[in-house]
């Protein structure tokens, strides 16, 4: 066909080919957009919910009810934190984290006891560390080393000498990174949330 | 055996134009992702999807695209593709879309979407370029199954995550590092031409 070669019809082609691709796009992103934003409210508090050490939360709208129930969101100057309670008493304040990794940045959560002195529980979830090495910061055995641990005396590696924490085999910088990250921002929340510690 | 058939466009993509060990299409990924067996899975299965309906799309189009362009028209088309399973891990599958991450968008990239496009759907029916998408999706995900199974079995001494040899065993970190990706790839290429150029040749080299 002789047209196909001509200057107009391939613009032609790709204008109309775009259209219809981005009409289809847009309406798929349109349409789960709704979804999509409560899945990640959803995600956001099922974290809080984690670092505070409440357990059996149970799942989606139960969840959020559970979450309505006993977290409760407030601000300190620029600082966002969510305060926990249980049966009408504050148990911990949470917070957004974030700092470098090896390959890039690291967000995630932790809770702190009143007094800003215990750690109640940290969780990461955003990261880029390589999977099944550094990605590992995500799994339960690693996070959960880091409950009820009191951080006066400081976060270190075993074999260290005071060693309270194992790194991940394989993943060295990014556990060092990752526990440097954890101290960093407990300092700063130290810091803003002064003389809210009891 | 029809050319052209059902069962040719199968055999060819799995087995005797397998893309990633015939054609060594698509390695980066079958690199990339294989320390994990759901990892693989999952890629393999958005592979199979969009290389299926890209194949069908480009084929579809294949009479209207003006040949000079036609390059330009399968990135598009492949790019639209992944956007649409991104989207819809992220809505329906959030977990899955998570445990992900960055590996969907890497779709894009694979070699073996575009070879396909460029080689089959091209010069061939809808249908059947439908057809050749899943069954080299299915042929690629085949591999990367089987690089997965050792690399997570002798890295982690599990399968899809479910501890299969115990404490006892010492994991092989190279396995899930880059270079164990490599020497299972590369054994795999050697076993299947050894087996391949066997058959071919009656036994002789």
């Amino acid at each position: 066909m002789k047209k196909k070669n001509s200057f107009v019809y391939p613009i032609l082609f790709m204008m109309v080919l775009t259209f219809v691709f981005i009409s289809l796009l847009a309406f798929l992103d349109d349409t789960t957009k709704p979804i999509v934003e409560k899945q990640e409210a959803l995600q956001v508090q099922k974290n809080i919910l984690y670092v505070l050490g409440f357990s059996e939360v149970g799942e989606g709208d139960a969840m959020g009810a559970f979450y309505d129930a006993h977290v409760e969101e407030k601000k300190q100057g620029d600082r966002v934190y969510y305060e926990g309670q249980k049966e009408g008493e504050i148990i911990g304040y949470a917070f957004k984290i974030e700092g470098k990794g090896l390959w890039g940045e690291i967000e995630g959560y932790l809770a702190m006891d009143t007094s800003l002195e215990t750690l109640k529980g940290v969780t990461f979830t955003k990261h880029s560390e390589t999977p099944g090495l550094g990605g590992r910061i995500e799994e339960d055995w690693y996070k959960e080393q880091f409950r009820d641990l009191s951080v006066g005396e400081g976060l270190v590696y075993r074999p260290k000498p005071g060693g309270n924490l194992d790194a991940i085999s394989g993943a060295t910088q990014t556990s060092e990174m990752t526990l440097q990250l954890i101290r960093e921002n407990i300092a700063e929340i130290q810091k803003e949330m002064e003389g809210m510690a009891k | 055996m029809k050319k052209g058939g059902v069962k040719h466009i199968f055999t060819l993509g799995l087995w005797g134009e397998n893309p990633v060990f015939r054609q060594i299409l698509g390695i980066c990924s079958s690199l990339a992702v294989t320390n994990l067996m759901f990892n693989s899975l999952i890629m393999g299965l958005g592979l199979i999807f969009v290389t299926a309906f890209s194949e069908l799309t480009v084929s579809l189009l294949r009479r209207f695209t003006p040949k000079h362009i036609r390059m330009v028209v399968q990135v598009f088309i492949i790019s639209a593709f992944v956007i649409i399973v991104d989207i819809l891990l992220k809505a329906y599958l959030p977990e899955m879309h998570k445990a992900l991450g960055p590996y969907v968008g890497l779709i894009i990239t694979n070699c073996i979407i575009m070879g396909r496009c460029e080689a089959f759907a091209q010069n061939n029916k809808p249908v059947a370029s439908f057809l050749d998408g899943i069954a080299n999706g299915v042929g690629y995900t085949l591999v990367l199954l089987i690089i997965a199974l050792f690399r997570e079995l002798l890295g982690f001494g599990s399968i899809f995550g479910i501890s299969i040899l115990g404490s006892w065993w010492t994991k092989w970190t190279i396995m899930v590092m880059p270079p164990g990706a490599f020497f299972m790839l590369a054994i795999l290429i050697w076993i299947t031409k050894t087996v391949q150029v066997d058959k071919k040749t009656g036994g002789e080299r």
